[in-house]
């Protein structure tokens, strides 16, 4: 009796809570719109410290517009931002990207027109990060069913200068980065000492997009290239089973559980002094002086990617958008613009941060206090971006599948990339690609 | 045995099970049913960039029938459900069995073993992560130990399904555990007492009188959980990513790549609804197989 | 064949019972420990191996990150709030209609039902997402708690109408008829003797329903994204970035997670013993 008692007293407490609470949240939580304040949504990121800690306080207090920034996980940001382009929800303002997604919401009208918004671009933008956010793509192959003529539209601008750079440790390293991917593998056969945890080089194994990505830079560095002609699929070619060889060669100094790694225990066993070298992102640059982080304090340096054929680097920038249902563009378009101003680079860069302007790229005390600015720089002279084509995913899936299983063999480079290509030749056949 | 008993009467007694139902019915039929009807819908659609949806008709699930990926990833997840339900019925029910009994701590040892299922699923794929891995990870170190080579569970094609089996065996054998337990300990007095008066072995007592009687929670346990496994996603996604290679890429994996990566949301679509039948026929054959062995 | 009754059988069968649940504890609680373990971590000793057992420089920093940088504690609260009204509201109207399940519906019938109380946990969520999102923005309930609520309980309802309909069943109806004759009206007699004997069942079920709930990600990420509305595992999803996962913050926010449900777990175990027996019937 008395348990029964109890259990409805505290069942009409909690209904009543519930009630009042439901109520008073009912007073807005909704993106009011208006001057009032933007809201960017964004997935989490070391490299986009330093634009909540430090700029967007900043732009606050300079135009008197609040700024929300909404966080979740890279898939989960992904879907959300899906979900509010489609729905036309408009609960976000400003979408931060990776730029393998621009031509899937530009071509699919989830963003705002930035030219007949009236943004002007300048000459101080890097020239191969601005390209990323226009759509239909300024160079190159245009996918089927885009017009080949239409005209390019900015959509898009880059927010975070990501690349991948060559990490290299400049103690055992002692004359300098390497020149070649030749004098890569040469060290790492020299002093790697597997007995103790000392590894020549460490990359992500993980199939789909990061053993491609770790893959991208040594394909084109062989002169290899992943579509000829027309989007005929190339990186089945000599030059591309070449470049495998000897990716799996230089594999074979690796730590033994490379094929699970992504990029966070790829950037784990650097910073914990296990490997020599890697080719990673610039949000890593900062953690390696970090004791909290970084075993290897002081004792990285960083370049461009080694030559072979060819000297390249791979674009993976952040990138910033405005949604098409925005409640609030014009604020969303008055950020934009201040955060790519000139002089708001500069500070950007004078706090730590990694510019997409020249002129703060190649700025005195922004590169003393940041070393990696230089590498960064000439990486975004020579970086090659992703295909710019929604269909891009499926066939990176593909080729992923193929390339993490030539790893767990440790061979048969031309097998599993005849394979690949095969199969990513009929998925495009299929999506009304003029291939095969 | 009929159950069906109900008191007939006044009308106001016959309307009784419906009301008891209506509200149920109300929220389910709302905010799941109708979705599952979009769904439907949108597996009869295709999704061209920038362009309105078009309608398809049965396309989607014809490329499904002939999609060698998906019928793998078919099979894949039942080895998995199989296995991972299995093991955890087993499991649960010699938890549940050891454990009826009052005895001192009850009540920590019960709690101790149910905070498994109660850490987000996120979570437990992350800690696994680091106890799997190959470098740092408590498995390998051991194995160092023991055998003095290192082992990579995650990146081995043959351990690494077995390796997702153990981790939803460890954080799900609980449920099993728990409502089996409450099962037992639902079960009325005088049959036992009287099976035991009349000197049945405990075997027997299990094997005759406990076994049947838990029917009812037996069956909805496996249902349930065999549900669940089948549509496993975060441990996979966190773990392994459907690597090495394709032997851990499970059905809700393709689903969740189609969709988001590669924006195939009819297709999508085709395949959740795919699923749907599939686990349909699963769920009676189950139902049934336990009803015929009255 | 031997009696039970026999001391040293007793004996060997208790030690048996203790070693098999000693070792249960051990394996289930070993990757909890290592949660713990790793939450008490810098990022930097994480990865340190071999592997320590218990860290060089315990730092609390990971708990202080959740709480002041992240806004655990406004999330911890949101979760509390509409996985608690929503449970609530799932065992009253769910237990409601399995009862009727239980003593109304014929053996067909029982078949058909399973189906559609079950269907919604066929369809993997990403196939819900878009509808489920529209629905609740023609109600305005976007980014609210009683948005998620109603989402929850309709999650919640199948899972308890099966679940409390089994442990209904096990109840024999003589036992209710019996008091009916007696004079006592159908809602006396489920209240005095139905639900006294499904004590457990209710008991299993709140937990688990409660566990569930409060752990999920996917709908909660869609449907809410502020401090006003969203849930503690929304909150926490930004651990894992783009290129790194804060293993030590991610293990800090899988303890606080857990705390509450084994606490609650902890307090209702009492009621997870044999329920009271008419043993004056029959």
């Amino acid at each position: 009796m008395i348990r029964r008692q109890f259990l409805r007293n505290s069942l009409g407490t909690v209904a009543a809570a519930a009630g009042i609470h439901a109520l008073s949240s009912c007073g807005g939580a909704k993106n009011s719109g208006g001057r009032g304040q933007i809201t960017l949504g964004s997935y989490a990121d070391p490299a986009l410290d330093i634009l909540k800690d430090v700029l967007l306080p900043e732009f606050e207090k300079a135009t008197g517009i609040r700024t929300e920034w909404v966080e979740a996980d890279f898939s989960g940001w992904l879907q959300k931002a899906l979900n509010d382009g489609q729905t036309k929800a408009g609960a976000f303002d400003i979408y931060v990207m990776d730029d393998l997604w621009v031509p899937r919401f530009a071509g699919a009208g989830y963003l705002a027109n930035l030219d007949e918004l009236g943004f002007q671009t300048d000459q101080d933008f890097v020239p191969s990060a601005l390209d990323l956010g226009y759509w239909p793509p300024k160079r190159g192959l245009r996918q089927p069913g885009i017009d080949a003529r239409a005209k390019s539209t900015l959509y898009a601008l880059p927010l975070i200068s990501d690349v991948q750079l060559l990490f290299y440790r400049h103690d055992i390293y002692t004359n300098g980065a390497p020149a070649t991917w030749d004098d890569v593998l040469r060290m790492a056969r020299e002093k790697c000492d597997p007995a103790h945890r000392q590894y020549g080089w460490v990359t992500r194994g993980v199939k789909g997009n990061p053993i491609v990505n770790s893959f991208f830079v040594m394909l084109h560095a062989f002169g290899g290239g992943m579509f000829g002609e027309n989007w005929k699929v190339v990186f089945n070619s000599p030059q591309a089973v070449e470049a495998l060889e000897f990716y799996l060669r230089l594999l074979a100094y690796a730590p033994p559980g490379v094929a699970e790694f992504d990029s966070d225990q790829e950037g784990e066993t650097l910073l914990q002094g296990n490997a020599f070298a890697a080719t990673m992102w610039t949000g890593w640059c900062r953690q390696t002086d970090d004791p909290a982080r970084s075993r290897v304090v002081n004792k990285i340096s960083f370049d461009v990617p080694p030559k072979q054929v060819k000297q390249v680097a791979k674009l993976g920038l952040f990138m910033a958008g405005i949604a098409s249902s925005a409640p609030n563009r014009a604020g969303a378009l008055e950020f934009l613009k201040w955060f790519s101003s000139s002089a708001t680079q500069l500070r950007f860069a004078r706090a730590g941060g990694t510019p997409f302007k020249m002129s703060a790229l190649q700025d005195g005390e922004a590169r003393g206090r940041s070393r990696w600015l230089d590498s960064t720089a000439k990486a975004l002279a020579i970086g090659v971006p992703s295909p710019r084509t929604s269909d891009w995913s499926k066939v990176e899936d593909i080729l992923g599948t193929e390339l993490n299983r030539a790893l767990l063999e440790k061979g048969k480079a031309k097998q599993h990339l005849d394979a690949a290509a095969a199969e990513a030749t009929a998925f495009l056949k299929s999506a009304g690609y003029p291939v095969g | 045995m009929a159950r069906t008993r109900g008191l007939e009467g006044d009308r106001r007694r016959k309307a009784l099970p419906w009301l008891l139902l209506a509200p149920t019915a109300l929220f389910v039929g709302a905010l799941t049913i109708l979705p599952l009807g979009y769904s439907v819908v949108t597996s009869f659609r295709e999704f061209p960039l920038g362009q309105a949806p078009a309608f398809v008709g049965l396309q989607n699930y014809r490329n499904l029938i002939g999609d060698a990926n998906f019928l793998s990833s078919l099979e894949t997840t039942l080895v998995f459900t199989i296995a991972a339900t299995g093991l955890e019925f087993v499991l649960g029910l010699g938890l549940a069995l050891l454990l009826k009994q009052e005895f001192s701590f009850q009540g920590i040892i019960r709690s101790s073993l149910i905070i498994p299922m109660a850490i987000a699923p996120v979570v437990v794929g992350i800690i696994w992560r680091l106890l799997y891995n190959a470098d740092v990870g408590l498995f390998s170190f051991a194995a160092q130990a023991l055998t003095g080579h290192s082992v990579s569970v995650l990146s081995s094609t043959t351990m690494a399904l077995p390796a997702l089996i153990l981790v939803d065996v460890w954080e799900w054998t609980p449920f099993m555990f728990l409502l089996l337990l409450a099962g037992i300990q639902s079960l009325p007095h005088e049959p036992f007492e009287a099976a035991r008066v009349d000197g049945a072995s405990a075997w027997n007592i299990f094997l005759h009188l406990t076994m049947p009687m838990l029917r009812p929670v037996i069956v909805v346990a496996l249902l349930i959980r065999a549900l669940d496994a089948f549509t496993v996603f975060d441990q996979v996604f966190v773990l392994t990513q459907g690597g090495p290679g394709t032997a851990t890429e499970v059905a809700t994996l393709m689903v969740y790549k189609t969709a988001f990566r590669f924006s195939q949301f009819g297709y999508a679509a085709s395949m959740a609804v795919a699923l749907l039948v599939l686990v349909m026929f699963f769920s009676a054959a189950i139902t049934r197989a336990f009803r015929a062995s009255v | 064949m031997p009696r039970l009754t026999s001391s040293t059988q007793r004996r060997l069968w208790f030690g048996i019972r203790v070693i098999l649940i000693a070792l249960a504890l051990i394996i289930t609680l070993l990757p909890v420990y290592w949660m713990v373990n790793t939450s008490l971590k810098t990022q930097v000793e994480v990865f340190t191996s071999p592997p320590t057992l218990w860290p060089e420089n315990p730092t609390l920093s990971n708990y202080i990150n959740l709480f002041v940088r992240r806004h655990l504690g406004a999330y911890l609260l949101n979760s509390v709030i509409i996985v608690g009204s929503a449970v609530v509201l799932s065992l009253i109207i769910g237990s409601l209609a399995a009862y009727s399940l239980a003593r109304f519906a014929k053996a067909g019938l029982q078949d058909k039902v399973n189906f559609w109380v079950l269907a919604p946990r066929m369809i993997p969520p990403v196939a819900l997402v878009v509808p489920m999102f529209l629905i609740l923005q023609q109600l305005g309930l976007i980014n609210r708690k009683l948005g998620l609520i109603l989402v929850y309980t309709a999650f919640n309802l199948p899972f308890v109408a099966l679940m409390m309909r089994s442990f209904f069943q096990e109840i024999p109806v003589d036992l209710e008829e019996a008091a009916m004759v007696d004079g006592a009206s159908r809602l006396r007699s489920i209240r005095e003797i139905v639900l006294p004997l499904a004590s457990p069942g209710l008991v299993a079920t709140s937990i688990f329903s409660l566990i569930v709930t409060f752990n999920e990600f996917f709908f909660a990420l869609i449907l809410t994204s502020t401090p006003v509305a969203a849930t503690l595992p929304v909150g926490t999803a930004a651990l894992i970035g783009k290129t790194q996962t804060l293993y030590g913050e991610m293990a800090a926010a899988g303890v606080v997670a857990a705390v509450p449900l084994v606490i609650f777990a902890l307090l209702v175990q009492r009621h997870l013993v044999r329920g009271l027996t008419m043993g004056a019937v029959k």
